[in-house]
């Protein structure tokens, strides 16, 4: 960034002030229409998206909006199929929210407007451009990218302070300290029986990428084609995390919940989330940071993002435009950003207040240029649910690590057969 | 054996007869303290904060009975009252719509002779087989053709008779004596009126107790329930509790709690009120079939 | 010749059955005939269905994974059926004698009220009960000595688990018939028996047993359908695993409908649950037929 002498910042906030003068007399329109929109969230999108359709109705007034949030309490597989559904049934919505991981699924079929020229205009321009960059299909964008999300350890100061353990550093900690940090974190009753756990090593798809990511390796070839399972870095991910269940003791075999509840209570040092545990944290008054996944090879840690996208029938694509604009807008992003929705995909809509919890909150942006966005093929319910019925397995002891990866590596080529037999 | 030893011998067996009923009945009271300690522990918790609900040892009775929970859940992001009201709704509209179909069809099996008709109750009796796995695909995909998706009344629709329904009531129509419709009936009265005026009066245990069952049916679908009603608004209870329990089940344990326990409240009360009925009408599926 | 009287009375039946037989043929029928279709179908609207014949039914047939679920779904199914049926019978047995009313009244409806509860609640409140290490059952096992039982985890154990949360939710139903069941025994004949210095078995076995065998029969079925129905239970405790270890078919048949779109295949799988009951039942009226006296 270029320096800012007093007088250039003295001109620019008079040109911000002028600017925000004359956006606060926005042009009406006097348009009639009805646009439905169907989108994913919690309490913090609803608050988003509820804000933004309201600004949206200062211009313009005439056009109702209405707003659909799944809250996605069973995975993308479901919404998905609920998307499909509306669309089978010719009734789309007119704008859809949405996640990366959806997003080749979608657009492989089709149902999407182009919006490459769109995303040229100046409302868009401090968008993250890989962001942008990953929003595209077979050459062609469908989505406009809202809020995203990466994986971070996320660490309990409480009981951190209370066992005399010093605070994970922001960045580069190791596998082998991330270990002695949980086993020093552990805590057994007399009988020896685990009454705290260190760490909980994942039960979902998103949150264990990051495992394989600092390892140098992937679940899937690199171009989201084929199964990587029988890369030798992934079977030792997945022994080391065994092990941190089975050897170490600093983690419960995952199951079907995950462990939010009992991190909120104090029950679990360490979990792997995203931003948007924010919400629930604050809620709770939990004493949160957050610090980078520990590294082997690499570092890095996994994105997923969300996005806009219009129905390419829709009946009134220029109106459907004008609310993704307020959609996606600075303040819409900054809204949701400090509720916990996600970091916002603009950098200046990162408001003093979303840097204020956690309180390494900066370290959200610091680590975008080394996020690697997680694998999202077009049959990526599929491949969530072969992964995940293995890893759970292996984790569980049930299956061993050899046999669990060359399974899952023998069901997730079937897989993407299958799709490229559908012409997928 | 003397008279004496006879009698003593009998007052034994009969001291020890007792004994072991004491003792079974003993048993039987613990294992019911066992069957109840989940509703118990979901309505401690219901009045808990989450950090307390991992808290060791369990606790099985609320400490305080502060409601703040129940607050919270009606403030929710799930708009709780209205999900309450769907449940409520399709429970009553899917009860009287077996009520009167099932009897309606009753008092042709049980009652009436035509060609075809035992041939129509098989029928009928095949779909006590098919599971709702079975009939819930072409459903959906017709309700999202015709826009009945998200809609309380689709669901409903489904369920306007069941088999089940149209077995109880043929089956204690069975037993009730024909004395007084043959009377009618050599009187000239039209079927119609016979059923209505002395079929019917006499039906009133098996139509409590198929109310009663349906209503508690009903309330708790689930599955279908989150086939065809995905937006909150036209949720039910059942699956409000999934989104309840937040993205990838991280939400609030305890305002779960307390929301099922809200949910539990008519089914309970319906059940400690009219178990009678309840009994009766589970026994006679068994007993007649 | 059919009379005026008769033919009144056949018009009567038809319109009587009516409501119910169009309802009936709309959301019953109807539904099942058209699933039979989908499932020789490759079914999606926008990329273009097709007829594929018997492929989705050979798919199940040589999936080894299918396979694997439909045999814990027949496990389940045994084990669960068993389970309600002999506890049912046998906590009637222990409930079918002389107390006091009140009692009598507040067991069954210990018993009784698991059943009313919505199946989802109940998993829930047990998902948390059986919890590794920070749940219920396993600190009360720790505090007794034992060592905690990976309840929910543990390929096999999870069978075992859901399997008693079925029963704990479901015995209350078996209790109750199987109660009103002895009820109907005559007493005259047990008492007689008593007088002879019969033993108990032997009065269970001769007597009582003839006298409810029906009813018996009867539970089996009803508990078979619903063993091979279970979904939310068993989806909310494990999710299905660890791996498959608890899958069963209805889950396999949401997650390939409703969760990878794939219509055919899981209209097939429901064919398949559908069939299983019909074979069952089947099965079971002929065991009734030969060994039960009506």
């Amino acid at each position: 960034m270029a320096l800012i002498t007093r007088r250039r910042l003295m001109l620019s906030s008079g040109a911000l002030v002028a600017a925000a003068a004359a956006g606060g007399a926005r042009a009406q329109s006097d348009e009639t229409a009805t646009l439905t929109v169907q989108t994913f969230g919690g309490d913090a999108e609803l608050a988003g998206v509820t804000a933004a359709v309201a600004r949206f109705n200062q211009s313009y007034p005439n056009v109702t909006v209405d707003v659909s949030i799944d809250p996605i309490s069973t995975g993308w597989g479901d919404y998905v199929t609920k998307v499909l559904g509306q669309f089978n049934a010719g009734r789309p919505a007119d704008v859809y929210g949405t996640a990366i991981e959806t997003f080749r699924a979608f657009a492989a079929r089709g149902l999407w407007l182009p919006l490459d020229d769109f995303l040229k205009e100046a409302s868009f321009s401090d968008l993250a451009p890989s962001l942008i960059a990953q929003s595209a299909y077979d050459g062609v964008t469908s989505y406009v990218p809202i809020g995203w999300n990466n994986i971070m350890t996320n660490y309990n100061r409480a009981l951190f302070d209370a066992a005399g353990v010093a605070y994970p550093p922001r960045r580069g900690q190791t596998w082998d300290q991330f270990r002695e940090t949980a086993m020093a974190l552990t805590q057994r009753d007399a009988a020896g029986n685990v009454v705290r756990f260190g760490y909980e090593v994942p039960n979902q798809n998103f949150f264990v990428q990051p495992w394989f990511l600092t390892n140098g390796t992937s679940v899937l070839n690199a171009d989201w084609t084929g199964s990587n399972m029988l890369d030798p870095r992934v079977a030792e991910t997945l022994q080391f995390l065994h092990d941190l269940i089975h050897v170490d003791g600093v983690s419960p075999v995952p199951g079907a919940d995950t462990l939010d509840n009992q991190f909120m209570a104090g029950q679990v040092a360490m979990i792997s989330r995203g931003q948007w545990i924010v919400q629930n944290a604050r809620a709770n008054g939990l004493d949160m940071d957050i610090a980078a996944p520990p590294v082997q090879t690499t570092e890095a840690t996994v994105i997923g993002f969300g996005g806009y996208a219009i129905a390419r029938d829709t009946a009134r694509p220029d109106i459907a435009k004008a609310l993704v604009v307020e959609l996606t807008s600075r303040e819409t992003q900054r809204e949701m950003g400090d509720r916990g929705g996600g970091v916002p995909g603009r950098r200046d809509a990162i408001s003093p207040e979303f840097l204020a919890f956690p309180p390494s909150a900066d370290l959200y942006y610091e680590t975008l240029p080394f996020t690697i966005p997680v694998p999202s093929p077009a049959n990526f319910q599929e491949v969530e649910k072969i992964f995940i019925r293995h890893y759970g397995a292996m984790m569980a002891g049930d299956e061993s690590i050899s046999d669990g990866t060359a399974a899952a590596h023998a069901e997730l080529e079937d897989s993407f057969a299958r799709l490229r037999e559908q012409g997928g | 054996m003397g008279l004496a030893a006879l009698g003593a011998a009998v007052t034994r067996t009969r001291a020890a007869a007792r004994a072991l009923d004491w003792a079974i009945v003993a048993v039987l009271a613990l294992l019911a303290v066992g069957m109840l300690l989940p509703f118990l522990w979901l309505f401690s918790m219901s009045f808990r904060p989450v950090s307390e609900a991992y808290r060791m040892p369990p606790s099985f009775l609320p400490d305080s009975l502060d409601l703040a929970n129940y607050r919270a859940v009606l403030d929710s992001r799930v708009p709780f009252l209205r999900v309450y009201g769907n449940s409520l709704l399709i429970a009553l509209v899917v009860t009287l719509g077996q009520l009167v179909t099932c009897t309606l069809a009753a008092y042709a099996f049980a009652r009436l002779r035509f060609r075809g008709r035992d041939a129509l109750f098989s029928a009928f009796l095949l779909g006590l087989m098919f599971p709702a796995q079975v009939t819930i695909l072409p459903i959906y995909l017709g309700y999202a053709r015709v826009g009945l998706l998200d809609r309380p009344m689709g669901l409903a629709l489904m369920y306007l008779t069941s088999s089940f329904g149209i077995f109880l009531v043929r089956q204690f129509m069975l037993t009730q004596p024909r004395a007084l419709e043959e009377a009618a009936l050599m009187d000239g009265a039209s079927h119609w009126t016979i059923f209505r005026r002395i079929s019917l009066p006499q039906l009133r245990p098996a139509l409590a107790a198929l109310a009663i069952i349906t209503f508690t049916q009903t309330w708790n679908y689930y599955f279908q329930a989150r086939v065809l009603l995905g937006r909150e608004e036209s949720m039910t209870l059942p699956v409000a509790m999934d989104v309840m329990r937040g993205y990838l089940a991280s939400g609030n344990l305890s305002l779960v709690m307390a929301a099922m326990a809200m949910s539990l409240l008519p089914v309970v009360l319906l059940f400690l009120v009219a178990q009678r009925f309840v009994i009766q009408g589970v026994a006679m599926s068994g007993i007649k079939s | 010749m059919r009379s005026d009287l008769q033919r009144a009375e056949a018009m009567a039946g038809w319109l009587f059955a009516a409501p119910a037989g169009l309802l009936y043929a709309s959301f019953v029928l109807a539904p099942v005939l058209l699933t039979v279709v989908l499932s020789f179908a490759y079914y999606d609207p926008m990329m273009g269905s097709r007829w594929v014949g018997l492929e989705n039914y050979e798919r199940f047939l040589t999936d080894p994974r299918s396979l694997g679920i439909l045999w814990n779904t027949l496990r389940f199914t045994l084990f669960a059926v068993t389970g309600n049926v002999l506890l049912g019978l046998l906590l009637a047995l222990a409930l079918n004698r002389a107390m006091p009313s009140w009692l009598l009244s507040l067991l069954r409806l210990s018993f009784f009220l698991p059943v009313i509860v919505a199946a989802a609640f109940a998993s829930i409140v047990w998902s948390y009960f059986l919890a590794d290490d920070l749940g219920v059952v396993n600190h009360y096992l720790r505090l007794a000595g034992l060592p905690g039982v990976r309840w929910l985890t543990d390929g096999q154990t999870a069978m075992a688990s859901i399997v008693m949360v079925d029963v704990w939710k479901n015995v209350g139903f078996f209790v109750v018939v199987f109660l009103a069941a002895l009820q109907g025994v005559p007493r005259a004949l047990v008492e007689a028996a008593a007088m002879d210095a019969t033993p108990a078995w032997r009065v269970f076995l001769r007597i009582t047993l003839p006298h409810i065998a029906p009813v018996a029969v009867f539970c089996v079925v009803y508990a078979s359908i619903g063993a091979l129905q279970v979904y939310e239970s068993i989806v909310i405790l494990t999710g299905g695993g660890p791996g498959d270890a608890t899958r069963s078919l209805s889950i396999l048949m949401v997650e390939q409908g409703f969760g990878s779109f794939k219509i055919g295949y899981a209209a097939s799988i429901s064919v398949v649950m559908t069939v299983i009951i019909l074979l069952i039942t089947a099965a079971q009226q002929w065991v009734s037929r030969r060994w039960v006296r009506p």
